[in-house]
């Protein structure tokens, strides 16, 4: 026991260290390997509740800013729907302002833009409905896709994190392929995949695909500013500049398609 | 909680509140530079007492690392880098020992030791911990000369700001 003691006393120190880093590096290699929130989730409650604190006063100091975002909005929404009721439907044709996909508002309480890969919380959970893979969008644009939730906050995967891929085309010719974000600048994502025999312009609208069931179809992205066809490539390498200042943003919009739970049930059961 | 540690509990909460709603927000440029931090919270571990056991100084940094990590989301990664720090202490204070050596009882303070010296624990201190930040972040993402880089970087402005906050919340020399 004394000798115990004594060990303890001398290579206390020592020991904690070697134990403690041990862990360290533990967490680092298990969260990077299997990329999932394993433990310090800040959906959790803890850090939840003070960042939403945090959150509020800062929506408040920036009011005017979003109230304007919210009247830009506004105006757009009305010249879709005065566009849409300007050409009078036919009797038997389909609603066409009805939509698989439906909204809920959600505030960001917390967004990062300068980690390799970033993650944001929105105020939004289980309760509001929220489900694991749903997408999440802007006005003007794609914030990412919601990768776990707990029943008040749900965990985004930003755009701007390398694990996320978003369908995306060239809304002039309608030629499709892939987003993802470089780790390069917050402000630019890179579309690719477009084979190289389409023609691209400078300043081409890049638009959401609607490939999938995760984003409604012709969403607008971002612009082109630059591309070229890697060597031994078929397919160019498109620069976008992102509409939004994804730094800036305080809400969002989580898309919930009505088929969501149908159209899992029916992938699931073909995979089997 | 007595005399002793209060201002260290304090300490932590003022600068861990510090860090993760203010420093964490700033975003110091564009490129690699967005990868640079400000750190202010190492400040906790470098002035917690000599003569606590050193076990029980490791313990205390490796929790405040784990509680920035929360809020960074990066598990592993501060803990690691302030458990390491807090290992190496004994032998930063070491090298720059004052001529008349430490007495275990005396304050990590500027008041007791001068400025210069505070400088140069500062310096020492924040050079280890922004470096091994940066390498358990580079296990995951990036390379070399960034990363010497954004340690320069990150370790110029910490050094700047934890002299600062020590000059205008101990203004008596």
């Amino acid at each position: 026991m004394i000798n115990l003691l004594y060990f303890l006393s001398r290579y206390g120190g020592v020991l904690a260290f070697v134990i403690l880093e041990l862990l360290s590096v533990y967490l680092v290699v298990r969260y990077n390997q299997t990329q999932r929130e394993i433990y310090l989730n800040s959906s959790r409650f803890y850090s939840g509740v003070l960042l939403e604190k945090t959150a509020k006063i800062r929506h408040y100091a920036s009011m005017a800013e979003i109230a304007d975002s919210l009247a830009e909005e506004n105006a757009l929404l009305y010249n879709r729907l005065y566009s849409q009721l300007a050409i009078t439907p036919r009797e038997n044709e389909v609603d066409s302002l009805f939509s698989p996909f439906e909204f809920i508002p959600a505030r960001v309480i917390k967004n990062s833009i300068n980690q390799p890969n970033n993650n944001l919380t929105l105020n939004k959970g289980e309760l509001d409905g929220v489900k694991q893979g749903m997408g999440v969008v802007l006005p003007r644009g794609v914030l990412g896709i919601v990768r776990n939730t707990s029943p008040h906050f749900c965990r985004v995967l930003s755009l701007l994190n390398s694990q996320t891929y978003v369908g995306a085309a060239i809304r002039r010719n309608g030629a499709f392929g892939v987003v993802h974000w470089d780790g390069v600048s917050p402000a630019k994502v890179i579309l690719e995949e477009i084979p190289k025999h389409l023609d691209i312009l400078i300043g081409d609208t890049v638009v959401t695909s609607g490939h999938s069931s995760v984003f409604p179809p012709n969403l607008e992205i971002g612009k082109v500013i630059s591309y070229y066809v890697p060597s031994g490539s078929n397919s160019y390498r498109i620069e976008v500049n992102l509409f939004v200042d994804l730094s800036r943003i305080n809400r969002a919009y989580i898309v919930r398609n009505r088929y969501w739970d149908e159209l899992q049930s029916l992938e699931t059961t073909e995979s089997q | 909680m007595n005399q002793e540690t209060r201002p260290h509990i304090i300490r932590f909460f003022v600068l861990v509140l510090l860090q993760v709603l203010i420093l964490r927000q700033i975003q110091l440029g564009e490129d690699w530079l967005r990868f640079a931090e400000i750190l202010i919270y190492p400040l906790i571990v470098m002035m917690l007492p000599m003569i606590w056991p050193s076990s029980l100084t490791i313990l205390i940094a490796f929790i405040i690392g784990m509680v920035i990590d929360s809020f960074y989301d990066s598990p592993g990664v501060h803990a690691g880098a302030s458990t390491f720090s807090a290992f190496v202490r004994p032998l930063i204070l070491q090298i720059i020992a004052p001529r008349a050596g430490y007495d275990p009882k005396q304050h990590l303070t500027r008041a007791t030791f001068g400025m210069t010296w505070l400088l140069s624990y500062t310096a020492l201190f924040m050079f280890i911990h922004i470096l091994a930040v940066q390498l358990l972040t580079v296990f995951t993402f990036y390379y070399w000369g960034e990363l010497l880089m954004r340690t320069a970087f990150s370790w110029v402005l910490s050094v700047v700001i934890i002299l600062l906050a020590d000059l205008v919340f101990n203004p008596k020399s």
